[in-house]
């Protein structure tokens, strides 16, 4: 029976999700000592969930809004602490309320996709604990009636719940156990557990019931909805908690997940079913399973292509700045969710699931250059320097930005997996349901600046396919962190392992590189600004401009706001002092005057080429096309 | 560690008074905090989205809120709650136990600050990093920066201050009766989009000269008591925090909050908030 489960995606995830639950406590025992700081309460309610979970019948709505909960309190304490002072034991149990909510979410996600998987699992799971029963002696009674049903010819116990086995496990459930006597239990209980057990039932005979071409569009739009929470749930997790160290976990449940979504969905109609010979005693055979498969295997290409991909019918679940996110994301407020009108970009959306496509016929972002500033004082250009010569350039004194012209020939991302289609981009982030942080404003020192987390595919069609007004930019972050489909693109180049002189006072030792991803629509800025690494900036897609000026260039410098300090950023804007781009705030001519003074180096930053950013260089970028660069940074 | 006296017998032993005083409460409930009756056992607890009325006694004094758990004092026995509902966390009860005069006042902030009652003798309050530091047998208090209270309004006197757990919003009550409100605007926009960042005075609905009585701030909502005894109140209703039903998860305007407590024209003694729950009392 086992073996049969490894091809069928959508079967594999819910082995996997059945495991997990009933071994969370086993997976709780990894997590228990970090997680003692959050104090027990929580604790309990976490793992509270994960057993009422493993129940046949739980109650699911009231397991997400508790889960729900426990996110929303561990996310509170994320804004409680200073970033460096917060517990680790915040993280963590934000993560695993995260997993848990997932698998619920699964769960209501497969009932709905092929129901008779969820109701084999109910059926098998069912126990004396969903009957509230207070000995295990009595379990043996509902061992009995189950079996005693799975012997009658036509039982086919996921099927229909409703019959004479619903009625004698109700039974069961009403009288109780008191020094070995019967009796019937108080009123309270038996009728939550009855009003339980049928609220499943008229669930079944609902799903039964939907048929019609109205009732299987809204189910396939609650199937879109649930697909987007989950990859929601998960992306909160690793973008807001860091993964709470379990990055390689959820990495793992969103493969399993992809790969079960890129099934057709069963249609679940019961003549289909009951039309299928059926060997009842094996419930294992599930009927509609043979059929998926089979269907999956044989069904031609075009019509896969559109099962396979449903459009992200509303992805756009938008949380706008960090603080409305509420944890869950689905908690409060009109500001938490946007009410843009969903994105069709199915279109653009290629198959995933079958050999990789010839990305080459795709089309490719605009390389349309609203404004191109002049390059003044170029930056040197060089092919690619030895290590010993680049250790060398590194060791001087006080080491030049220089411009690598082929120092990342053989990245995929710049041939084989285009970064400049959208197409493939959305291929490698689930249809782009994936989440990505984005600035929104043109520069993080405009009056308005602030942070959404949004759908990918919402980010290309609202900042970057189409025109918009506002600026979205997905900076610095680390992205491959969170999508390791597309680390495999990109290589860390060699030159990041060479050992600089100069670390700055307090700056801690890198023990790898450190990337981050800079992805945005032309005319994005990043002000003036220093940063305590040294750079190698990687153009993948579109082109930079980029300004440097030497470390000890008199440079005005911001001071603290709204409590950041912002040293590390010029007080002064170099598009508005050259004219590029209009004032936002006041500006003296004798700021201007000193700025012209200073001297500096510029280039504009070819797709394949590589600037290296000096530690402590001051540094303006701007994005002239529709932009895509990799930072690494190293010490 | 017992905090629950079996105070409900002492209800019974004065059988002719007849006035009893009544605890209305509503939000989150995940640990049965709300649930005084302790014959009552649910595994898993739902919410109560309506004030409801989960306590009667003749004489309730205050509550106190925790996050997990509920305490409900008498004039009784002013030091000792009287009823305890929901789970008390092990730091809690430690400290119950080995300092009953800083567990009677302390209060605990989001990023684990403790702060106590001080000594007669020194004029600020102690404050500790965690309750772990100050159970430690080598606890040493330390000092951080202090609101003072002349800077709210230089011409009132405050005589109630109350604040989010995170400390995102602080409400402060005068003498006079005005409300006065700030926060932090970006983490407070969900539920309270023009959150001035200093001290201002807020107005209950049209009537500007409409008198404050008590305020009390939860996790990220407010009640507000007027001297005329209305509720009014805003933010989140996600738990039923603010009792208006499981639909409405959220009001970023001043709403009228209104239950049973309003109908048989009672006295409204009291608010509390606790994280996402709140609590009315009521005397006849």
């Amino acid at each position: 029976m086992e073996k049969e489960e490894t091809d069928d995606p959508l079967r594999k995830l819910i082995d996997h999700g059945n495991s997990f639950i009933s071994r969370y406590y086993s997976h709780y025992e990894e997590s228990a000592p970090i997680l003692e700081g959050c104090g027990e309460p929580l604790v309990e309610l976490l793992v509270r969930q994960a057993r009422l979970m493993s129940m046949a019948t739980p109650d699911h709505d009231l397991i997400k809004r508790r889960l729900d909960d426990i996110l929303s309190a561990s996310y509170n304490k994320f804004y409680a602490y200073l970033y460096k002072d917060l517990p680790p034991c915040w993280r963590l149990l934000y993560t695993e309320a995260a997993i848990l909510k997932f698998w619920v979410l699964v769960f209501e996600w497969a009932r709905s996709r092929q129901p008779e998987l969820i109701r084999k699992r109910v059926w098998d799971k069912m126990e004396w604990e969903d009957f509230e029963l207070n000995t295990p002696a009595r379990r043996e009674e509902v061992h009995e009636i189950k079996a005693r049903f799975e012997k009658q010819p036509k039982g086919t116990p996921s099927r229909n719940l409703g019959s004479a086995v619903w009625h004698q496990l109700m039974q069961l459930s009403m009288r109780t156990e008191v020094g070995g006597v019967h009796v019937r239990r108080s009123r309270e209980v038996s009728s939550r557990v009855r009003e339980r057990l049928q609220e499943w039932q008229r669930r079944n005979e609902q799903e039964d019931g939907q048929q019609g071409p109205e009732q299987q569009q809204q189910k396939r739009e609650r199937e879109e909805e649930l697909l987007n929470d989950m990859v929601k749930t998960l992306d909160l997790a690793l973008i807001l908690a860091g993964g709470g160290g379990k990055h390689d976990e959820i990495h793992g449940y969103v493969a399993l997940l992809e790969k079960a979504a890129s099934l057709p969905s069963n249609d679940n109609s019961p003549d289909k079913i009951s039309s299928k010979p059926s060997e009842s005693e094996t419930p294992r055979q599930d009927p509609s399973l043979g059929r998926t498969r089979t269907t999956s295997l044989t069904q031609p290409p075009t019509k896969r292509a559109r099962l396979s991909l449903p459009p992200p019918t509303n992805p756009s679940s938008t949380i706008d700045g960090w603080l409305p996110l509420n944890a869950s994301g689905e908690l409060v407020g009109p500001v938490a969710i946007s009410d843009e009108p969903p994105v069709n970009t199915q279109q653009q959306t290629p198959i995933i699931t079958q050999k990789p496509p010839n990305w080459s016929s795709h089309p490719s972002f605009s390389p349309y250059e609203p404004f191109t500033p002049p390059v003044t004082s170029p930056i040197p250009r060089l092919p690619s320097p030895s290590l010993t010569t680049f250790q060398s350039h590194l060791s001087s004194p006080t080491p030049q930005p220089l411009i690598l012209t082929s120092l990342v020939p053989s990245w995929p991302a710049l041939a084989a997996h285009p970064w400049s289609k959208p197409s493939y981009l959305l291929s490698r982030t689930f249809s782009g349901r994936r989440l990505i942080p984005v600035e929104i404003g043109r520069s993080y020192v405009d009056e308005g600046w602030s942070q959404k987390i949004l759908p990918f595919s919402e980010f290309l069609s609202t900042y970057i396919t189409s025109p918009s007004e506002s600026k979205g930019y997905l900076a610095q972050h680390q992205l491959f962190a969170q999508l390791p489909q597309l680390r495999s693109d990109i290589t860390i180049p060699d030159l990041c392992y060479t050992s600089p002189a100069n670390r700055p006072d307090g700056t801690p030792e890198l023990e790898e590189p450190m990337l981050n991803a800079w992805f945005g629509p032309p005319g994005t800025i990043t002000p003036l600004h220093t940063d305590p690494y040294h750079n190698l900036l990687v153009q993948v897609v579109g082109r930079k401009y980029v300004r440097l000026y030497p470390p000890g260039a008199d440079v005005k410098r911001r001071g603290e706001e709204a409590g950041v300090d912002m040293g590390n950023t010029a007080a002064f804007d170099v598009g508005v002092l050259e004219g590029w781009d209009e004032a936002t705030g006041e500006g003296g001519d004798e700021e201007e005057k000193e700025f012209k003074r200073l001297e500096y180096v510029d280039c504009i930053l070819e797709p394949g080429e590589t600037l290296y950013i000096p530690v402590g260089w001051w540094h303006y970028v701007r994005g002239l096309s529709v932009s895509f660069s990799v930072s690494f940074w190293w010490n | 560690m017992v905090f629950y006296t079996g105070q409900q017998l002492s209800y019974i032993k004065v059988p002719n008074i007849i006035i009893t005083m009544s605890l209305y409460a509503t939000g989150l409930n995940a640990w049965s905090q709300l649930d005084f009756d302790t014959t009552k056992k649910d595994q898993q607890p739902d919410d109560i989205f309506t004030f409801t009325c989960l306590l009667e006694d003749k004489d309730i004094d205050y509550i106190r809120p925790f996050p997990s758990y509920t305490l409900v004092y008498t004039t009784t026995t002013p030091f000792s709650p009287t009823y305890t509902a929901g789970l008390v966390p092990k730091l809690h009860q430690q400290l119950s136990t080995s300092y009953p005069d800083h567990y009677h006042h302390f209060a605990e902030a989001s990023n684990d600050i403790v702060v106590v009652p001080t000594h007669p003798t020194n004029p600020h309050p102690l404050q500790y990093p965690s309750l772990t530091t100050l159970l430690s047998p080598s606890s040493q208090p330390i000092s951080y920066p202090a609101l003072h209270l002349s800077q709210i309004s230089p011409y009132a006197t405050v005589t109630k201050l109350s604040s989010s757990p995170s400390g995102y919003l602080v409400a402060a009550l005068t003498a006079g009766h005005d409300l006065y409100l700030w926060g932090h605007p970006s983490r407070c926009s969900t539920w309270y989009p023009d959150i001035p960042d200093s001290p201002e005075p807020v107005v209950m609905g049209d009537d500007s000269e409409k008198d404050i009585k008590d305020v009390a701030v939860g996790q990220s909502h407010v009640l507000v008591l007027t001297t005329d005894g209305e509720i009014w109140g805003r933010g989140d209703n996600s738990s039923g925090q603010l009792g208006l039903g499981r639909e409405t998860k959220l009001v970023t305007e001043w709403t009228r909050l209104k239950g049973e407590f309003d109908h048989d024209k009672k006295k409204i003694k009291g608010v509390w908030a606790g994280e996402r729950n709140s609590f009315v009392v009521v005397q006849p």
